[in-house]
């Protein structure tokens, strides 16, 4: 295609009048003058900044992937991390200019004439991507996979029928702005499991229910909690609930004790029956006065089994004003994934939080860099109540 | 939505792409299009201790510069669809160095 206006395309005459005009030692320059020209089109490109460990994935064939909604602040992952990416804007005119000859280069080439050589810069930006490390943006999860919440055999079809959409690994990958590892960490510790090829949680009142099934099959049988015959727990709960379900309960509540003739048996885990028995109580009325809820507690849970508040770490903080001691359910997973945000919030709940009290609210937050007493110091305000240190906003009273 | 970056092959990407950062804008006198237009001879001139310094003339100016290693390699990715929804960007070059002129230009005096 004949172009309207012809290229002005740089001669020898001109390089060297130039270098007269500008007092320049042609001798002392290397014999390479490279003229440089404007592109005839611009290419849209995207520059991202990339640490050595990002480049090292991709040369090891490790797709990058940016993840999320349109709305989403942008992310890119790996297969096991999560940056925050951040675009940065400069003053400066940055020209991207292939095949440019350097030093070294020029210094190799053994020519008596200067060389001019024509450089076409294929794009001028002002903008490029930086990535910051980060951690993985969660809470979309749990939102859609309570909607999908399993409820029962009988109730499943009614589930299909509502036509709410059901995620795989890769749909999940789609929507939630986590690496692979981080989205499969996160699903262990929601205790999701898969359904036919989906990511399912159970509905919290179904849960504690075929839990209760178990827990009573226990009591009625007589058995010892560190000694139950997994099998005939199948046999028996089978009757009234599906045995992937079963097998669920016994994954997550159990650990394995020993195989006897092929049988297999298992013990009750103490912190993670307790925990969720003890969810069970203060999720109705969100408040209790400490005492008593801790009586309830550990009437609630089979004989054997010792309640103690580290059980609920991260589920609930202990209030303890005007001589009353109040136990509150505020669960982790709910608050904002924002670290300045949850923590204003949680001196809204709270004045005073000691260290132990307010460290299982931020260890979501620590990296190897930030540690819970960094994060402590950035966002809070330390003083000593009693002789015990405590933390209050860093800008209140 | 998942937008992959993806690196094809490391011999596809250009060879030796650098950065020029220039302080401000380049503009046309004329404010004519830049479209294809001359913008200037880049030198490399050896200095008194053995060092090389990178040297640009654009117009009448003489800007004197510096060849930089950038801190974090820069990826110069284009978007691609692969097919009717798969969004991915294909890497076009990883750039490693960066000339750049960041002292003010000195003015070509020409006294005939």
């Amino acid at each position: 295609m004949e172009k309207t206006e012809k290229k002005y395309l740089r001669q020898m005459d001109d390089v060297r009048k130039v270098l007269q005009h500008a007092k320049l030692d042609e001798s002392t320059l290397l014999p390479v003058t490279q003229a440089l020209y404007f592109p005839a089109e611009e290419t849209q490109y995207k520059f991202l900044e990339l640490n050595e460990e990002l480049l090292d994935k991709l040369k090891n064939g490790i797709p990058l992937t940016f993840r999320g909604n349109k709305e989403d602040k942008a992310v890119l992952c790996t297969d096991d991390k999560t940056y925050e990416v951040k675009e940065v804007e400069t003053s400066n005119s940055l020209l991207l200019i292939p095949d440019l000859k350097f030093p070294e280069e020029m210094q190799s080439l053994n020519c008596t004439e200067r060389i001019l050589e024509h450089k076409d810069v294929i794009n001028v930006f002002h903008t490029y991507y930086e990535v910051k490390l980060s951690k993985p943006k969660l809470k979309r999860l749990r939102t859609i996979l309570n909607e999908s919440s399993y409820r029962g055999s009988e109730l499943e079809s009614e589930l299909v029928d509502s036509g709410v959409k059901m995620y795989s690994t890769n749909e999940l990958l789609d929507v939630i702005q986590a690496s692979e590892v981080e989205l499969k960490n996160a699903l262990s510790k929601m205790q999701a499991f898969e359904l036919n090829d989906k990511w399912r949680i159970l509905e919290f009142s179904y849960h504690v229910r075929v839990l209760s099934y178990f827990l009573n099959l226990i009591d009625e049988q007589s058995w010892n909690h560190e000694d139950i015959p997994a099998d005939e727990v199948d046999q028996i709960l089978s009757e009234i609930v599906p045995s992937n379900i079963i097998n669920y309960i016994l994954l997550t509540y159990c650990e394995n004790c020993f195989e006897l003739n092929g049988k297999r048996h298992v013990r009750l885990i103490e912190n993670k029956v307790c925990r969720i028995i003890g969810e069970e109580l203060l999720k109705p009325t969100t408040t209790f006065e400490f005492n008593d809820f801790l009586r309830a507690w550990q009437g609630s849970v089979p004989e054997g089994l010792i309640t103690n508040i580290c059980q609920l770490d991260g589920l609930v903080y202990i209030d303890n004003q005007l001589n009353r001691k109040v136990i509150h359910y505020c669960p982790e997973y709910e608050l904002s994934e924002d670290i300045a945000e949850r923590i204003q919030y949680l001196f809204t709940l709270k004045e005073k939080w000691t260290f132990e009290e307010i460290k299982p609210y931020i260890e979501v937050f620590t990296t190897e860099k930030m540690d819970e007493n960094a994060i402590l110091t950035k966002y809070a305000r330390a003083s000593k109540l009693n002789e015990i240190r405590v933390y209050s906003s860093k800008h209140g009273k | 939505m998942s937008v992959f970056v993806k690196l094809e092959s490391l011999h596809e990407l250009y060879d030796e792409t650098a950065i020029i950062e220039l302080q401000g804008n380049l503009e046309c006198r004329s404010n004519s299009k830049l479209v294809s237009q001359f913008i200037g001879d880049l030198y490399f001139k050896s200095q008194s201790d053995g060092s090389v310094l990178p040297v640009l003339i654009i117009g009448h100016h003489i800007l004197n510069g510096r060849i930089q290693n950038l801190d974090h390699p820069l990826i110069v990715m284009k978007q691609e669809k692969e097919n009717t929804d798969n969004l991915t960007y294909k890497i076009k070059t990883i750039v490693t160095k960066k000339i750049s002129f960041k002292i003010r230009p000195k003015p070509i005096i020409v006294n005939n």
